[in-house]
């Protein structure tokens, strides 16, 4: 799998931030299932209030950049399904968190 | 025109089968309808081996969520159902890449074309921005207008007041909207699924065989010396497990009926995932000094027989690990990490055949992941379409080793045999369960499913219940 080569600034900005922020999500996941140390359930709170609105204003100025003809349909639509995709996944660790700790 | 009828009906059947309903029939018949939907875009898949047998592991599990619903038959089921879209965007890939190809087909299919250009990119113009504000236009300023004068109309004139007032649209439940939207995508992502070429190619093309060399002087240096650090390792290694052997029989011939628990408890729990991992270990040992050229050196047949002598007697040492965890068994009676060893060790004993015949016919590291990868799959497959609760109940109850706290744990798998011997009123006041509330077993929840929750056990359950009050 690759990346077309000459994908707008934006696009790739939307996909980096996506991926950085799965990475780092899964990461926190992975050190508090391993330690069982609440500061990583504190930690990962932190990053969901952190992530979410960066996420959201990064959708927000692909969308504008669609309505300015600055990126393609295409781009729009795998800019905006990357970020959204963190979603799904944050819901998905989130019941992972709740159910080890037994909230 | 076929694929936007199979996207649209893969969203319904979805929302349909899945939205609030715990899972029970409705995987089989989502299962049914993935092959029926693979099937008209690719009519090839009814032809090839790997296709057949992953789409049968996936129905089988699916039948077995209908019918106990254990957690091994579930990760079953998603396994089957990742591997079923991986071999059908490529049917000769290895099992591992085949998950991936499902996996990426699952997330990622509907922009395999955006990847790798397959359509004309398309070229942004200023005038495409004029064509999207417009789109926006003719969508929000007729939508504007027909509120704003709805409302009006609806002030001046009571009969249409009325009229407005009548139309109930409670009937849409916005959350299925939702749900058959979400099901719509990962239909348009699986309706024809690609491979992610680059691995996939390389893959398919990569043989499981080593292929001879030919050696410079240097080379053949390094190889023998090589071959005189693996001689004298396994030599060593050989003489440890030995040693390990004869205490291993040593125990085992000194265990009495009256053992106590905690010395098995012990023996099997640290002893057991020492040794398996031990035997692993060896396998990465054997894999690492048969990796390349010292499979084809002259004069290797000594080392090759100590090898063999050292996976005989790994296998050995798999049997005595298997004899303890049978004395255990014995004597305080089934569970579920009993089971776990027992299967654990079936694996290693596979690992350890495949590791022989990777030595014995020159096959390179690929070889061994690829078969035990797909070894370990039908393993778990398999493993999951097995009702283990309810046969460690009937076991225990059997052979009166009853540990009831661990029984109730087992509910519902084990309602029907818990129901057989009579202790399923008594056992489902749970006066021993302990945790949360999420691990407690509800009966009027389990009982009372919709048909797309269908359970063969909640099935029965009930019908005993209504057979009692007629």
């Amino acid at each position: 799998m690759k990346l077309p080569n000459k994908l707008t600034a934006s696009c790739r900005l939307s996909i980096q931030f996506a991926l950085a922020s799965f990475a780092l999500g899964t990461l926190i996941l992975g050190l508090y299932l391993i330690t069982a140390n609440n500061v990583f359930a504190v930690l990962g709170f932190g990053f969901l209030v952190i992530a979410v609105p960066f996420n959201s204003l990064i959708l927000l100025s692909v969308f504008i950049q669609l309505l300015t003809g600055k990126l393609s349909i295409k781009e729009f639509f795998f800019s905006s399904y990357v970020l959204l995709l963190n979603v799904p996944i944050a819901l998905f660790y989130f019941h992972i968190v709740t159910t080890y700790t037994r909230l | 025109m076929k694929k936007t009828i199979i996207i649209t009906l893969g969203g319904i059947v979805f929302s349909t089968l899945f939205y609030t309903q715990d899972l029970g029939i409705n995987a089989f018949i989502y299962s049914l309808f993935l092959i029926i939907a693979l099937a008209i875009s690719r009519h090839q898949i009814l032809l090839k081996s790997t296709i057949i047998l992953s789409a049968l592991g996936m129905l089988a599990s699916a039948t077995a969520i209908a019918v106990h619903g254990s957690a091994w038959s579930i990760v079953g089921y998603f396994l089957s159902t990742l591997l079923f879209i991986g071999y059908v965007a490529s049917h000769q890939t290895s099992i591992y890449l085949s998950w991936l190809n499902g996996i990426y087909n699952t997330v990622l299919g509907v922009f395999h074309s955006f990847f790798y250009q397959i359509e004309e990119p398309e070229i942004t113009t200023p005038k495409k921005a004029v064509d999207v504000g417009q789109l926006v236009k003719v969508i929000f300023v007729p939508l504007v207008l027909v509120v704003v004068f709805t409302l009006l109309y609806s002030t001046a004139n009571p009969v249409f007041s009325d009229f407005l007032t009548a139309i109930d649209l409670s009937f849409i439940d916005i959350f299925w909207v939702f749900t058959a939207a979400l099901g719509a995508l990962i239909m348009a992502n699986i309706q024809s699924p690609q491979p992610i070429i680059e691995i996939t190619d390389q893959d398919i093309n990569y043989p499981n065989e080593l292929a001879p060399k030919k050696l410079n002087d240097l080379q053949l240096l390094t190889v023998k010396n090589e071959k005189q650090i693996g001689f004298i390792s396994i030599i060593c290694l050989n003489i440890l497990l030995v040693v390990v052997l004869i205490t291993e029989v040593l125990f085992i011939t000194n265990m009495s009926g009256s053992s106590k628990a905690s010395v098995l408890s012990d023996a099997v729990h640290q002893g057991v995932y020492a040794s398996i991992v031990s035997i692993i270990l060896a396998i990465g040992v054997i894999a690492f000094i048969y990796r390349g050229d010292l499979n084809f050196i002259k004069n290797n047949e000594k080392l090759r027989m100590l090898t063999y002598s050292w996976i005989a007697l790994n296998a050995l040492l798999v049997i005595s690990i298997f004899i303890k965890n049978y004395a255990y068994i014995t004597d305080h009676g089934l569970t579920h990490k009993r089971i776990g060893v027992l299967v654990y060790l079936l694996l290693t004993i596979i690992g350890l055949v495949t590791t022989y015949l990777k030595v014995s016919y020159r096959l390179n590291f690929v070889y061994l992941i690829r078969r035990n990868m797909a070894i370990g799959y039908t393993v778990i497959a398999i493993y999951g379409l097995i009702n283990w609760s309810a046969i460690i109940t009937d076991h225990n109850i059997n052979v009166q080793q009853v540990d009831r706290p661990y029984l109730e744990s087992l509910l519902p798998q084990n309602a029907l045999v818990l129901k057989d011997h009579g202790l399923y009123e008594e056992y489902t006041k749970q006066v021993y369960r302990s945790g949360s509330s999420r691990d407690r077993y509800y009966e009027s929840k389990f009982l009372n499913r919709n048909w797309q929750e269908f359970n063969y056990i909640a099935y029965k359950i009930k019908q005993d219940q209504h057979e009692v009050a007629q």
